[in-house]
């Protein structure tokens, strides 16, 4: 499917292999869902498939619909480029190693009674994770930081996630109505120059 | 033949229903598992819960460790494109009215208008995956001089996560 004109084009359309090998590396760097902060520092910054606009529409589509985040995720990008045979191609990238890691670690678990001591680990891990995940949050907020309108937004989407524990569903229900009617109308004088 | 087939009708289902992420089923799955088929126990649940959240990868590889109790590598298999299909498919369809869209007012309004809240659940979730480690003092230093680091520069994390892992491993975080 060739994507229309108006998104941004990348200098060069991913080869199949490359997406699966891209999805690979960016499924074993997420442990513990610290996904959409690597998702982006690969796909965004080091390949340049995606703006930080389309990325983050794609992020949430992956989240709102049915289906692991990453997984939705590497449909999207993967049918971006190539249609179906792309989104196969990034699936069984992002599938594929850790399918097989979790073999070993249900061998190990069933047929021997060991738990691998995997808590102690991700607790390392964790820590890196929440500093990429808010790092790419300043990253990205940084293009919003003079627009008072797109700062509250966040804000709230943040405070009734974190503080009010709003299930993800119903924040994007109570917060996307007014968001896309400021957006609607202010939309035009944007996306011309693109 | 059975455990196969009921393996494949469950999953399916589960992955039509599982809104907002795999981890949004993981109760209704426990429920089914433990207590309606007796696939395994609530503590061997427990532990692959912990399992599949530690290891690399989608969250909902938790599906493959209940179809290796099930059936053995088969198992883990069937149940785990099971889980897939069905939500990868209807992935598939609405990336394609999205990027089809292109360019529409409404798809760009939604574009614009949907960034910022994005980007809020994205401090969020930072938030989140902190909370849930229960991180030590030494974990929150760690995790803000990461975020200094991450986003004044470009430098690899994933050597830094290695790092990490390995003092978390020797519970020095």
């Amino acid at each position: 499917m060739t994507p229309p004109s108006c998104m941004t084009e990348p200098a060069t359309k991913p080869r199949l292999l490359e997406l699966a090998l891209t999805f690979n590396k960016i499924s074993l760097a997420s442990f513990g869902g610290g996904l959409s902060a690597w998702a982006r520092r690969v796909i965004v910054e080091e390949k340049k498939w995606l703006d930080d606009e389309e990325f983050l529409s794609a992020l949430t589509l992956s989240r709102v619909l049915p289906g692991a985040n990453q997984m939705n995720f590497a449909v999207y990008v993967g049918n971006r480029f190539h249609g179906f045979e792309g989104a196969l191609a990034a699936v069984l990238g992002l599938i594929t190693v850790p399918f097989l890691i979790i073999l070993a670690l249900a061998y190990t678990y069933f047929l021997h009674s060991t738990i691998p001591a995997m808590q102690d680990v991700l607790r390392g891990v964790a820590a890196v994770a929440v500093g990429l995940a808010l790092s790419m949050g300043l990253k990205t907020a940084e293009k919003f930081l003079f627009n008072p309108t797109a700062l509250l937004f966040s804000a709230l989407a943040f405070v009734a996630s974190v503080f009010l524990k709003v299930p993800l569903i119903a924040v994007l229900a109570i917060l996307s109505p007014p968001a896309f009617l400021v957006a609607w109308r202010h939309h035009t004088r944007k996306k011309d120059a693109s | 033949m059975k455990p196969i087939f009921s393996l494949i009708t469950f999953f399916s289902v589960l992955s039509i229903l599982s809104i907002g992420g795999s981890n949004s089923v993981v109760p209704e799955m426990a429920r089914h598992a433990v207590e309606v088929e007796h696939w395994l126990t609530a503590a061997q649940f427990t532990d692959i819960f912990a399992i599949s959240q530690a290891a690399p990868g989608p969250s909902n590889l938790i599906v493959a460790l209940i179809g290796f109790k099930v059936a053995g590598f088969w198992g883990a298999l069937v149940a785990q494109l099971a889980m897939m299909l069905p939500a990868a498919s209807l992935m598939l369809l609405v990336s394609r009215i999205w990027v089809a869209s292109s360019g529409n007012r409404w798809h760009l309004a939604l574009e614009h208008g949907l960034a910022p809240i994005a980007v809020g659940l994205i401090f969020a979730a930072g938030w989140t995956i902190a909370e849930g480690a229960s991180l030590s003092t030494i974990g929150y230093v760690i995790a803000a001089a990461c975020t200094l680091l991450f986003w004044k520069s470009n430098i690899n994390p994933i050597p830094i996560m290695v790092v990490a892992g390995t003092l978390g491993s020797m519970r020095l975080i």
